[in-house]
């Protein structure tokens, strides 16, 4: 498992480099935790079994805020998501695993793959079915829904779930709604 | 009104403006167009008063969040905090505490449709004034992912002294966890909650609708009211020395000469669990919520209107509640 490292300090493995990411490698009953420069990181191979997922466990009934930096673990192998800044407000990918926080609605789009897995895991979905505002551009997001909605159901070839999106769609589009 | 178990109902809704950053990265500028704007659109529906939390005092501000109009984190880390409070302190919004709006409606009992019903004018009043951010697949966006969706919180102050005295609170709350609900204590923690205070209220605001969550949270509340009833008549297993407990409270409250916060909140809830049982005559079930308010320190360093030491505030207390529960709880016997 790996997390990113805020204070600095000097990789556990070359003892040259700054320290940049944390490893936590759990063995039967004892956790060790490392910390490696980007070099060693990268070379890092994680020896993932069962009890790697105990871990998970217990970071599973944490709240949702420890859950979110829990979470920040499992994308370890995401490197590139990770250094992903917000051009209109700086948050950072880590202050948003960190908080739970973004700084803006634009945030959302940024950090979209962070965002999309976390919030499925606190709120157990990931889609509005609420209430929309007054006078608010949804336009057509029924029709944007239901795409997004199909492409799930091919991706996961649930078929009986295909056609009832498609004739959904289908009705739309006789209505001109799409 | 309230009844004996459920005492008040609350509803927030969070809410942003689409296009400025969320309040913790905020400018003063910005924040102060949020509060104009939110002013303007309330305007509109009744009439607010609206409070800066730059421009109150301490005191004041406490007294609010005493109150519960506002939050604690409103008072103390937001930078340009604001609130609005409708005349009959039921509605309030704030402005720039975790997101730009936060709209609350505080109702008597058990009043979640109500409450619905009234925070929904707020709301349109607001979404027709001000672009809210808004998205089809994450609902209102929210800072904090943990509201995303319909923004909404539901929750139901309840009043559980028989399920805390017997030792069943923290089964309750594991049991009202897996309906995807939280339950805290409004003043404090598990059987520790001052008063017998609690809060219920849901976890997922995100794939549920309004009308689902409105229909959860009260479902739950009965489950819990059941369950309430069920330990207020384990209570009777042991009746003199409940009878004696509550009898001795309406002894202190009537005559103690000094009394803590928590000393008060421990009598208020026992002579309202004594109205219960019928061992204590209350005219107004109401007006003991109410004094559970007014006995909070900075409610009683108003009330006095000067500066009092601990022990002088104690001493005011005591007085304070003695003359009104004389006149608005007698012992029945």
């Amino acid at each position: 498992m790996t997390a990113e490292v805020n204070i600095k300090m000097v990789c556990t493995k070359c003892g040259l480099r700054p320290a940049t990411t944390e490893i936590w490698q759990r063995y039967n009953d004892r956790t060790e935790k490392m910390f490696l420069c980007d070099e060693c990181a990268k070379d890092y191979k994680p020896n993932v079994g069962f009890d790697d997922f105990c871990v998970l466990d217990k970071l599973m009934e944490n709240s949702p805020i420890s859950l979110l930096s829990g979470l920040s673990s499992f994308f370890g192998d995401e490197k590139e998501t990770k250094k992903l800044i917000c051009p209109n407000c700086r948050t950072t990918a880590d202050e948003f695993l960190n908080t739970g926080f973004v700084g803006c609605t634009r945030c959302y789009e940024v950090f979209e793959p962070l965002i999309a897995r976390t919030v499925k895991k606190i709120q157990q979905s990931d889609r509005h079915v609420g209430k929309k505002p007054q006078g608010a551009d949804v336009g057509g997001s029924d029709a944007a829904r239901l795409k997004e909605e199909l492409q799930e159901a091919v991706d996961s070839r649930d078929y009986a779930r295909i056609s009832a999106i498609s004739d959904k769609l289908r009705k739309l589009e006789g209505n001109g709604e799409v | 009104m309230s009844d004996n178990t459920i005492i008040s109902t609350r509803i927030r809704l969070a809410r942003n403006v689409d296009g400025l950053p969320f309040p913790h990265k905020l400018n003063e500028l910005g924040a102060r167009q949020i509060t104009d704007g939110v002013e303007r659109a309330l305007s509109g529906v009744s009439r607010f008063t609206r409070y800066d939390m730059n421009g109150i005092s301490r005191l004041d501000g406490t007294i609010l969040q005493e109150k519960h109009l506002i939050s604690p984190d409103l008072l103390t880390d937001s930078r340009f905090g604001s609130v609005l409070i409708g005349a009959d302190e039921t509605a309030s919004v704030m402005v720039n505490e975790e997101d730009h709006i936060r709209e609350q409606v505080i109702l008597p009992g058990l009043s979640l449709d109500a409450a619905y019903e009234r925070i929904q004018k707020i709301d349109d009043a607001i979404a027709s004034n001000m672009k809210l951010a808004f998205s089809p697949r994450y609902g209102y966006l929210t800072s904090c992912v943990t509201n995303l969706g319909t923004g909404m919180r539901a929750s139901v102050m309840m009043f559980l002294p028989g399920l805390t005295l017997k030792k069943l609170i923290d089964a309750c709350i594991t049991d009202v966890g897996r309906l995807n609900m939280t339950v805290r204590g409004v003043y404090g923690e598990g059987s520790e909650a001052e008063g017998y205070l609690y809060q219920i209220s849901n976890q997922r605001t995100l794939g549920v609708t309004e009308r689902e969550i409105l229909d959860s949270v009260g479902g739950a509340i009965n489950h819990i009211v059941d369950a309430e009833n069920r330990a207020r008549g384990l209570l009777l297993r042991n009746e003199t020395e409940l009878k004696d407990k509550i009898y001795r409270a309406y002894g202190l409250a009537t005559n103690a000469y000094k009394l803590s916060t928590a000393e008060a909140m421990y009598v208020l809830a026992m002579i309202r669990l004594g109205a219960y049982y019928g061992y204590i005559n209350v005219n107004n079930v109401d007006a003991l919520t109410d004094l559970t308010t007014r006995c909070r320190p900075a409610n009683m360093q108003k009330l006095s209107g000067k500066n009092l030491s601990i022990e002088e505030r104690d001493v005011l207390r005591a007085k304070f509640l003695s003359a009104n529960i004389k006149s608005l709880a007698q012992k029945s016997e």
